[in-house]
């Protein structure tokens, strides 16, 4: 091309609006129409800045005479020459200009999201992707299958890991639309994935979470086992928005995080607010009781009497603070 | 008609309680007449003793309550139901209750003393009596013509022939079984013997003449405390006081000798503890659903009046057996769970009665049992002192069988409540 200097037009945020090539110095850049580079700025002069070789073989740019001055972007005052290398930013009226030369370093492709690990891999691939949907849609169907009592249908179980993989591309489905739309490419497969991975993870924890609910009941007690409970939803929640906005977007893996988070922690904050406005009614009225049990049989975690029957002196105490506050 | 939500073992025995809460119309029955002549001659006597009482909303005037007493002294005092004034000994700023007599002269009276216990208070009006019934011991028969006296549906002083029946055998409060028709608003009203001896006192009915007084020797007691030097005050701490009591001697003792066993599954279970508890088994077994279930429930069944609102002082335990050939393990762990997880009534409370439910959940070894064990226990605001106790209990071991018992108490002490827990799991063993 034989460019001596590019000179950018940045935008707002920062990125390039506009990249003029020049092809001989010296160029003026203004508003004026037989300008190197025409400027669409209100505040520029028609003649506001002229580039010049300095004669030892780099480039300066000169103020030729404009209205509001010409600024090098980090230094204070107006300037009347300043000496410009890659990267130099310089601002004419509103409008910044960056430097740029030819043979200039430029920093090396970020990776594709999620591209070089071994769950990236199995995400993009098409087989890994189904395959995942499909454990997705075994584990539910296993579930469903496990949980039945009243009547034991295989049919009722299958037709519940179907309807789960379904719903599983709906919502994939609907991320794919959105990255077609940011970028060009679909990603359905890798979305889909994705979920389906979040799925069988969370359904495992939770499996997990109610077997040691089931051998250390006092563990897994009250307070405790609801901050942790909410926290690893939130978690999973948190992670499965971050992986959709990297497929998705061009965010850093910082900001991803923090939207992911954020949309995580509103959605249980609807979520728990809705359900603690319905449970107000229910305070008193019959006794309620929780605990799973699992086909574990005696392989738990049990006290003595004694040392139970203690704590319980421990919800009477709770008891008559409560019953003492005036209503 | 007041109208309580009982438990499925209790409906056999659902008594309504005879207080008119408001003044509701359905007719008077028709009575066989037999040509005695002696109903009219008993109401002659004795009508004008008995009166009918009315509470009232002081600021509206509103009629809140209608029940029934009777004079039992020269100095104007009169037995009749706790319930019928119960409202006025919660609230009495709001509350005041007046008499009317057979002439229709009305006179405010006060409570002088009540026994929740036995459903019973004194009240007196500061006039003396023309005419009053002495309480004392009374030699009845069973089959002996009584006749009950009260305001049923404020229709007017009315007299009800009826039969003595027997005092009820298997009661945790001693009641006397009346067949004949009461209706609401006959509360504390007498039952006497053509005589005019004081047999009972109409407490409540369960409809088709199927009807209870309280024995009129506790009547006397009460009158007696009422009238003795010091008498106990009428207040909130009061009622606390004899609940707590009264539970003391009943709950006390349970499970503490040797308890007759039922053999459910793999598991003996206690049953029927003391003669006041009724037993009910029932099996559900269906070709279509894959498990079997069996159900055996012991209660006592008369609930303590505490206030409209509020009623306690009933124990009730059960124990429900299931067992499976056709569910594999983890199913028959969901129905285990799913059983274990049943919500349990406990007694007819509202916000301002009882505290909600706190729960203390873990595995407990007791002997050769490992159970799976939560306990709730509420607090009564207006009652220090007294709770409502609920322990469920499941054995761990079995692969396809198990069995969720839960044992309630309503209006205990937290010491009993703390007894029975301990005693109750350990009356479960192995059968061999």
């Amino acid at each position: 091309m034989g460019a001596v200097v590019f000179v950018e037009v940045l935008d707002r945020r920062g990125r390039v609006a506009q990249r003029h090539a020049v092809e001989a110095l010296p160029a003026t850049v203004g508003r004026a129409y037989d300008n190197t580079i025409i400027l669409d700025d209100l505040y520029a002069s028609a003649i506001h800045v002229r580039l010049e070789a300095d004669g030892n073989g780099g480039i300066v740019a000169l103020d030729a005479g404009s209205e509001n001055g010409l600024f090098e972007v980090g230094r204070p005052g107006r300037r009347a020459r300043v000496a410009v290398t890659a990267g130099t930013r310089l601002r004419a009226g509103e409008t910044v200009l960056r430097i740029a030369l030819p043979g200039q370093a430029v920093p090396p492709a970020l990776p594709e999201p999620l591209a070089g690990r071994l769950l990236g891999r199995v995400l993009r691939s098409p087989a890994g992707a189904v395959g995942l949907a499909v454990a997705a849609g075994i584990s539910q169907g296993l579930s469903s299958w496990l949980g039945a009592y009243e009547q034991v249908e295989v049919a009722r179980a299958v037709s519940d890991g179907i309807a789960v993989i379904a719903l599983l591309a709906v919502w994939a489905g609907g991320w794919a639309l959105a990255t077609r739309v940011l970028t060009q490419r679909t990603l359905f497969l890798a979305h889909l994935g994705l979920v389906s991975l979040v799925a069988v993870a969370a359904d495992v924890v939770w499996s997990l979470g109610g077997y040691v609910e089931y051998i250390v009941p006092s563990l897994a007690e009250a307070l405790i086992g609801d901050v942790v409970a909410v926290l690893a939803t939130l978690a999973f929640i948190a992670m499965l928005l971050a992986g959709h906005l990297a497929l998705t977007s061009s965010l850093s893996p910082a900001r991803r995080l923090a939207w992911a988070l954020s949309l995580s922690a509103s959605l249980m904050g609807i979520v728990g607010f809705v359900s603690y406005a319905e449970d107000g009614d229910d305070e008193v009225g019959n006794a309620a009781f929780g605990g799973a049990i699992k086909p574990l049989g005696t392989a738990v975690v049990a006290s003595e009497l004694d040392p139970f029957v203690l704590r319980l002196e421990d919800l009477r105490v709770a008891v008559d603070t409560v019953a003492a506050r005036p209503r | 008609m007041q109208v309580r939500v009982l438990p499925r073992a209790l409906m056999a025995r659902t008594a309504a309680l005879l207080a008119a809460l408001l003044a509701a119309a359905p007719a008077a029955r028709a009575q066989d007449q037999e040509p005695r002549g002696a109903t009219p001659e008993v109401f002659r006597r004795f009508a004008a003793r008995v009166v009918k009482l009315e509470v009232s909303e002081t600021g509206s005037g509103a009629k809140a309550t209608l029940g029934s007493g009777f004079y039992v002294t020269p100095a104007g005092h009169l037995i009749t139901n706790y319930h019928v004034v119960a409202k006025l000994v919660h609230d009495p700023d709001r509350y005041s209750v007046e008499l009317v007599d057979q002439a229709g002269d009305r006179r405010p009276v006060r409570v002088v003393a009540v026994d929740v216990v036995h459903d019973l208070a004194v009240v007196a009006s500061d006039r003396a009596s023309a005419a009053w019934f002495r309480l004392h011991d009374v030699a009845v028969e069973q089959g002996a013509r009584l006749f009950a006296l009260g305001h049923p549906h404020d229709l007017g002083l009315s007299i009800v022939e009826g039969t003595y029946n027997g005092l009820l055998r298997h009661t945790l409060y001693p009641r006397i079984h009346f067949t004949g028709s009461l209706n609401p608003g006959m509360s504390g009203g007498p039952t006497i013997t053509g005589a005019g001896d004081v047999v009972g006192i109409n407490v409540a009915t369960a409809g088709n003449q199927v009807s209870f007084l309280v024995p009129a020797e506790q009547a006397a007691a009460l009158l007696a405390r009422a009238t003795a030097q010091t008498p106990p005050p009428v207040s909130l701490a009061e009622i606390g006081r004899q609940i707590r009591a009264y539970q003391d001697t009943y709950v006390g003792r349970l499970f503490a000798d040797s308890v007759p066993t039922v053999t459910l599954g793999p598991w003996r279970l206690p049953t029927r503890p003391a003669p006041f508890f009724n037993c009910w088994a029932d099996a559900d077994r269906d070709d279509e659903t894959p498990y079997e279930l069996v159900d055996h429930d012991c209660s006592t069944d008369d609930l303590l009046f505490v206030s409209p609102e509020h009623s306690t002082g009933i124990a009730r335990f059960d124990h429900r057996l299931m067992t499976s050939d056709r569910l594999n393990a983890f199913q028959f762990a969901e129905l285990y769970s799913d059983e274990f997880q049943r919500q349990q009534w406990v007694s007819d409370a509202g916000e301002e009665d009882v505290t909600p439910f706190k729960c203390e959940r873990d595995n407990v070894r007791v002997g050769a049992i490992t159970f799976k064990t939560e306990f709730c226990l509420r607090g009564y605001r207006r009652f220090p002192g007294l709770y409502d106790a609920v322990l469920r209990a499941a054995p761990l071991g079995r692969a396809r069988a198990g069995v969720v018992t839960t044992l309630a108490l309503a209006g205990v002490s937290y010491e009993n409540a703390e007894a029975l827990v301990r005693r109750y799991l350990g009356s479960i063993t192995w059968a061999p």
